[in-house]
């Protein structure tokens, strides 16, 4: 989701990532602002997100995170991945009452 | 497996990340109030409202630290790094837990390293287990384990269960090889191999092996020999071109045609303790004369076994005994060539091994004796952490690390102690003991010493974390003032003592009776008298020592003795070509007039000598004379000893009897001397032993022997001219003390009852040490209470006996136990022992006093410094 965020918006620090994700999910996925750190740092860590710091639009410091090309196939590839799962599951799942 | 590269290299910078993760907040904290102010909130409740949305900051960063690095390696650093500042603060601690480690484990890996040769590896030859030795049982007639020449050809014709047989000249002792040319002559030890001797043991070497061209007529000479890796590099510095290159012995010039390698010592297997540098081929015929001289190493064929080869052999010898009457009852016992070699030895290596490791045990326990009370003395710490939150299991890796590191620190000294300690087995050359230059320190020890480290760490943490697991949540619960610990301490920290000075009395105990035997050995009635004697290895020059030139051979030797006896201060001088205790090989010896079972004359040892050895020797003479110069060619003379003439003529007057022996000639009996311990220090001297004059037997290998009251160094320079005189290449070796002849025979046993005595004194200083930290210990935690008893008016004997009666009464029990242990275990070691009985009263009495005495010492040192307690002091102290 951090990925898929932002590819939508682009490089973003912390806080707007998490906010984000509220708004989107309409509030049906609060991240506990704690864990939003241990998940930047594991992306971090993967090789899919990069930080830096850098000064936001109303001049504070604030480290932004941006994707990488690895990030981004990584993205795609889960994506495409999710979607296959959900067609399969979707045909599976209708075909319950009288499939043969 | 990128992250986990990445999660390591955090490990180290966890203070910079810290620092960043807070920044980060810190802005994020910022933004979130910044939002709720746009929307319209007062700064003050924008701020409170941005960090309820934040939520829990720290919670927030543990999980950011549990995700970015690796918090099991982390947390264990850590407990390194207290670890580390508790052993700073408590050097004296630290250090002695090191030492006791060290020494420990330090003498472990030694004695490992000695032992590993030859219990643990197989020999050092291809394909080991396939060797075998084989050589006649033990019995009247036969020298000791060989075979004729014949009888060996008979036995390779006629085993199917052998690839190669082959064979060495047992007797090379009396071998004369001396290397001449280009430098000073000097005397080398060899001896002479089949052909197929080296490709039967699987030796590689540069050059080539004999081949049956070499073999040469009469053995002694020869023009192609073989030379050892040690003389190689001793002599000739290890010239890479020095095969093919011809070399002038005293038998003549030879070429070398091969170089053994450095892994093959023929001495450390075959003769331990003396080093063989030359080889020759054997005739293709073994001569007839040289009797049974044959040691014959065999190796059998891929799949087979010793038990198969020795029912083929069992087989074959009833044959043989019908067609050749005249060799006897002839037999052949086939053993692996490692029990051969070894099997003297591993009971008493065993014996060492299992001393060292009780050594061990005994540091374990004063380590855990040590590491206990720092646990007990640490409560308070203790306390406070859990309550902070470490669980048990934090705790108890905390005590864990902490063991681990002194481990470590304790194996790291050990490596030293253990290459000193084997550096000086090694160095002494003489030692009779095999594979010698095979004990070495090398990666098996070294994960030897891991092991034991990792074990010993490990172990003596067992006791103080069951301390710590055993406490529930009453950690400061317990007061400085406790009068009591804890029950369970208390018999704990007793059975340490106990089992402690139990494991010391019985290593004592052993220490005791092998010196006992050692000395019994050393002091045994040798028949001849080695203070004050002398010897000197001789070269008689080639020409002289065929057959033919015994007359003149005899003038040299006669001239040679006259000579030396006029030098001021010699009180005797003869020559003889054997010496007790040093080299052997026996003659059959048998009246003429007697009937003997066919093969079955009696044997004897035999020296040929020159008048007046008995003399220098200090051989008492019970009947007749020594030779003279009557005894020539037409009177042929023999002395025996007293059992030989027990043996052929019982009960009745041997002078003058008739001998027949190898040598042509029927000699005549003129003396009788007493018996002369031969083969072994400790063997009663039931052997058989004659003497016969160089003037009628032939003589090779000649050695002087000189009494005098001088020192060597006062006489060597005295003789060293007069044979000058005679022949410049004369002397081949320096004068040495017979007495030597006397120290190498009992090396092995002096070897072991060093290191034993050296291991159990060691046990004893570790045991005093643990009686003492048990004391004081105790003394610590009774502070309140010994100053409560001297504030109500005990004396300071009262007060110190009262401390010690704890420990002494543990002491006294473990004195106990170990006599007790002690006399059973003595009795596995009876076959080390020597004239001496595994309940020798005076070990058994002085051991106990002496432990006694020590663990007194031990623990009246700190009980004298409790007695002082100040009570004011005391009383004072919460």
């Amino acid at each position: 989701m951090v990925l898929q965020t932002l590819v939508a918006i682009g490089p973003l620090h912390g806080y707007g990532i998490a906010r984000r994700i509220e708004q989107v999910s309409g509030d049906a996925v609060l991240l506990y602002q704690g864990t939003i750190y241990a998940a930047l740092v594991r992306l971090q860590q993967r090789g899919w997100i990069r930080a830096e710091w850098g000064v936001s639009d109303n001049n504070r410091r604030a480290k932004y995170y941006e994707l990488t090309r690895r990030g981004r196939q990584h993205l795609e590839h889960e994506t495409k991945a999710w979607h296959r799962l959900a067609a399969v599951m979707g045909r599976v799942l209708t075909q319950t009452e009288g499939g043969s | 497996m990128y992250r986990l590269v990445q999660r390591l290299l955090a490990v180290g910078r966890h203070r910079a990340l810290d620092d960043d993760l807070n920044e980060e907040l810190e802005s994020h904290l910022a933004m979130a109030a910044e939002e709720y102010r746009c929307a319209g909130l007062s700064t003050a409740e924008s701020e409170r409202r941005a960090r309820l949305a934040l939520g829990g900051v720290q919670r927030a960063r543990d999980e950011h630290r549990r995700a970015r690095a690796l918090p099991l390696l982390e947390s264990a650093l850590q407990d390194v790094a207290y670890a580390m500042r508790g052993f700073r603060r408590r050097p004296v601690f630290a250090l002695g837990a090191i030492a006791v480690l060290a020494l420990g484990i330090g003498v472990n890996t030694a004695v490992f390293s000695i032992v590993r040769p030859i219990l643990l590896l197989p020999l050092p030859f291809a394909n080991p287990h396939q060797l075998v030795w084989i050589s006649p049982s033990s019995e009247e007639g036969r020298s000791i384990g060989t075979y004729t020449g014949a009888e060996l050809d008979e036995l390779k014709l006629r085993t199917r269960s052998f690839s190669q047989v082959s064979a060495y000249y047992a007797f090379f002792r009396f071998a004369p090889f001396t290397l001449t040319g280009n430098g000073d002559a000097e005397a080398l030890t060899g001896t002479m191999v089949a052909p197929n001797f080296f490709e039967t043991l699987g030796v590689r070497m540069a050059g080539r092996v004999f081949s049956s061209a070499d073999a040469s007529a009469s053995g002694f000479s020869s023009t192609a020999v073989v030379i050892s890796h040690g003389l190689w590099q001793r002599r000739f510095g290890g010239d890479p071109a020095l095969v093919g290159k011809t070399l002038s012995f005293n038998f003549g010039p030879a070429t070398v045609v091969g170089i053994l390698p450095a892994g093959f010592d023929f001495g450390s297997v075959f003769s331990p303790g003396i080093a063989v540098d030359l080889f020759l081929p054997l005739p293709a015929v073994v001569p007839a004369v040289w009797g049974n001289a044959l040691s014959t190493v065999a190796r059998l064929n891929s799949g087979g076994t010793p038990r198969a080869a020795q029912a083929e052999v069992d087989a074959l010898m009833p044959q043989l005994r019908r067609e050749h009457p005249d060799w006897g009852a002839i037999t052949a016992q086939v053993t692996d060539l490692n029990s051969h070699v070894n099997g003297r030895f591993r009971r008493s290596l065993g014996f060492l091994w299992v001393s060292v490791a009780m050594v061990l045990l005994i540091a374990c326990a004063n380590l855990s004796n040590l590491l206990f009370a720092r646990a007990t003395a640490r409560t308070r710490e203790f306390a406070v952490r859990s309550a902070l939150g470490a669980s048990r299991g934090r705790l108890i890796r905390q005590l864990l690390t902490e063991g681990m590191l002194l481990a470590i620190a304790g194996a790291t000294a050990a490596v030293p102690i253990a290459y000193a300690l084997v550096g000086a087995v090694r160095s002494n050359t003489t030692l009779g003991i095999p594979l010698l230059e095979w004990m070495e320190v090398d990666s098996s020890a070294l994960l030897f010493t891991a092991s034991a480290a990792l074990v010993a760490g490990l172990g003596s943490m067992a006791l103080p974390s069951l301390r710590i697991s055993r406490q529930r949540d009453g950690f400061v619960r317990e007061q400085p003032g406790a009068t009591t610990a804890a029950p369970l301490e208390g018999s704990m920290r007793s059975i340490l003592v106990i089992s402690e000075v139990a494991l010391t009395c019985v290593l004592l105990v052993g220490a005791g009776l092998l010196a006992r035997s050692f000395l019994n050995a050393i002091n045994v009635n040798l028949g001849f008298q080695p203070a004050r004697a002398h010897r000197a290895r001789l070269n008689l020059p080639l020409a002289l020592l065929s057959i033919e030139q015994t007359v003149r051979r005899s003038a040299m030797l006669d001239e040679v003795t006259s000579r030396v006896r006029a030098v001021p201060g010699i009180e005797a001088a003869a020559i003889t070509d054997a010496l007790p205790l040093e080299r052997f090989r026996g003659w059959p010896a048998g009246d003429p007039g007697q009937i003997y079972p066919p093969g079955r004359r009696p044997s004897a040892f035999l020296y040929v000598t020159g008048p007046g050895y008995l003399r220098a020797m200090g051989i008492p003479l019970r009947a007749g004379r020594d030779f003279s110069a009557e005894d020539t060619l037409d009177h042929r003379a023999v002395i025996v000893n007293e059992r030989l003439a027990q043996r052929l003529w019982p009960g009745q007057d041997p002078l003058g009897r008739p001998v027949v022996t190898s040598w042509p000639g029927t000699y005549t009996v003129v003396g009788i001397a007493t018996d002369v311990r031969q083969a072994r220090l400790e063997e009663p001297s039931s052997v058989f032993q004659m003497y016969l004059p160089y003037t009628q037997v032939p003589i090779a290998a000649v050695d002087l022997v000189v009494r005098s009251p001088l020192p060597a160094s006062a006489l060597a320079p005295a003789i060293g001219s007069v044979l000058r005189t005679i022949d410049p290449d004369l002397l081949a070796a320096p004068l040495q003390p017979i007495d030597d002849l006397i120290d190498r025979a009992a090396s092995p046993r002096l070897f072991l009852a060093r290191l034993v005595t050296g291991f159990s004194l060691l046990a004893l200083l570790l045991a005093c040490v643990g009686i003492y930290s048990v004391v004081s210990y105790g003394i610590k935690q009774r502070f309140y209470e010994i100053g409560v008893r001297v504030a109500l008016g005990a004396t300071r004997r009262q007060v110190c006996r009262h401390v010690m009666s704890g420990t002494l009464r543990a002491t006294g029990a473990g004195i106990v136990a170990g006599m007790l242990a002690a006399a059973v275990t003595a009795r596995l070691i009876t076959s080390m022992l020597y004239n001496t009985s595994p309940a020798e009263p005076t070990v058994f009495v002085a051991v106990p006093l002496a432990v006694a005495g020590a663990a007194l010492l031990a623990a009246y040192l700190p009980a004298r410094r409790a007695s002082r307690i100040d009570p004011v002091v005391a009383l004072r102290t919460e």
